[in-house]
């Protein structure tokens, strides 16, 4: 389900950034850009991610003493005495939750008719610390074990990575076209493209440094993918060196057949590498899962996440196609009017 | 108000965001409409008769 969510999106943005011709302007792709980007960071970042019980207690492992929030469903809870509960989560486990006089008389007061967001904290592995409460939410983002907040960089981070291969592609796409019919506008999109690419690139490169920190300790860890992602922006730095330093006719049929060969190592560094050595990302060859975002189980296909996830990458795939169009006629302009080289 | 954005930190995060993306979209916007005006100004100087050939940097008037 999750993944027809993605193929759609997907499908949508591209049909809507291309569809009436790179090189035209169109109003209704940049409102669909904004407005998807928009949209996805509002879902992405305002929910709480709540979990249950379980990954509170596992969450306490990495991080003690640090505060959960569990989500309690209506008559989630019963009164034991005036300072404790029996909490229920939404997976059905239930512990002993631990608060004020006052704070227990404010959830019993609220369960009858709302689902709650317990905020807690382990103090055994059956006994929880009631530290705040409040209703919970019609939308909210599940817990993704070991990552907690930190996992809202995936709306970003992925979606960045996916746009700066897609503009990989496109720019050998528009190389070979250029290749063929030795058209100047082929040669043109090709370069923008490329350098937009490697914008997101970089992007996704320093929002995982980031995540990275935070998550494994290092900026920057020597990880396979992460040396792959360094090596793939060497290879498309090249590609801007050549188109520099070869004059004359040459220049676009050496950087456009550059280009169709660096985007074979492009799906050689990005998909085969990480997933053929021992990586701290997921999906590595030591790796029982392959993340939150592909993981076919039961707990990483839920709707929120998934849909949020959706629109962010259409929004950024379509932020893509209108920095492209820009700056594809931009350049156009130039080698026209100005009589600048691309 | 403060006290919500205290316990929130995640919604800071939103709001700095979502000004962000905004601030870009917006400079986008207002690029594309400049390219426009570039663009037809030089159609009208090509329907003028200035330059027949696009590539003929000696004659074109940036």
């Amino acid at each position: 389900m999750k993944y027809l969510f993605y193929v759609s999106a997907l499908g949508v943005a591209i049909a809507v950034g291309f569809g009436k011709g790179i090189l035209q302007r169109s109003a209704l792709r940049a409102i669909l850009a904004w407005g998807a980007v928009a949209v996805g960071i509002v879902f992405g970042l305002f929910p709480p991610i709540v979990g249950t019980f379980s990954d509170a207690a596992t969450e306490a492992k990495f991080n003690r003493g640090a505060a959960f929030t569990v989500l309690i469903p209506v008559g989630g809870v019963r009164q034991i005495d005036s300072t404790d509960l029996e909490c229920r989560d939404i997976a059905g486990h239930a512990v002993i939750c631990r608060g004020s006089n006052e704070m227990i008389k404010t959830v019993m007061a609220q369960s009858n008719h709302h689902n709650l967001l317990l905020h807690t904290r382990l103090i055994t592995h059956s006994l929880y610390d009631i530290t705040a409460l409040e209703s919970a939410p019609r939308i909210m983002l599940p817990h993704i074990p070991a990552l907690g907040e930190k996992a809202r960089i995936i709306f970003f981070h992925v979606p960045a990575a996916w746009t700066g291969f897609f503009a990989y592609i496109v720019t050998m796409l528009y190389s070979i076209l250029y290749l063929r019919r030795k058209k100047e506008e082929y040669d043109i999109i090709a370069l923008s493209s490329a350098s937009i690419g490697t914008l997101f690139t970089a992007l996704a490169y320093a929002s995982g440094a980031v995540w990275a920190k935070f998550n494994w300790g290092h900026f920057f860890n020597w990880d396979s993918r992460e040396l792959s992602v360094l090596l793939l922006l060497a290879i498309y730095a090249a590609y801007f060196v050549l188109r520099s330093n070869v004059k004359g006719d040459m220049r676009k049929r050496v950087a456009a057949t550059y280009a169709v060969v660096a985007a074979v190592a492009a799906v050689f560094l990005i998909f085969i590498v990480p997933r053929i050595t021992i990586s701290l990302h997921p999906g590595s060859r030591d790796d029982v899962n392959i993340g939150p975002i592909l993981s076919p189980e039961q707990d990483a296909l839920d709707l929120t996440k998934a849909m949020v996830f959706s629109i962010m990458l259409a929004g950024i795939t379509l932020f893509f196609t209108w920095m492209l169009n820009v700056v594809a006629r931009y350049n156009r302009y130039r080698y026209h009017q100005l009589g600048s080289e691309t | 108000m403060i006290e919500y954005l205290d316990a929130h930190p995640h919604v800071i995060v939103m709001i700095v965001t979502l000004l962000i993306w905004t601030g870009i979209a917006v400079y986008l916007w207002r690029l594309d409409k400049r390219l426009v005006t570039l663009e037809n100004s030089t159609t009208t100087t090509q329907n003028q008769g200035s330059s027949s050939n696009p590539n003929d940097i000696s004659s074109s008037a940036p």
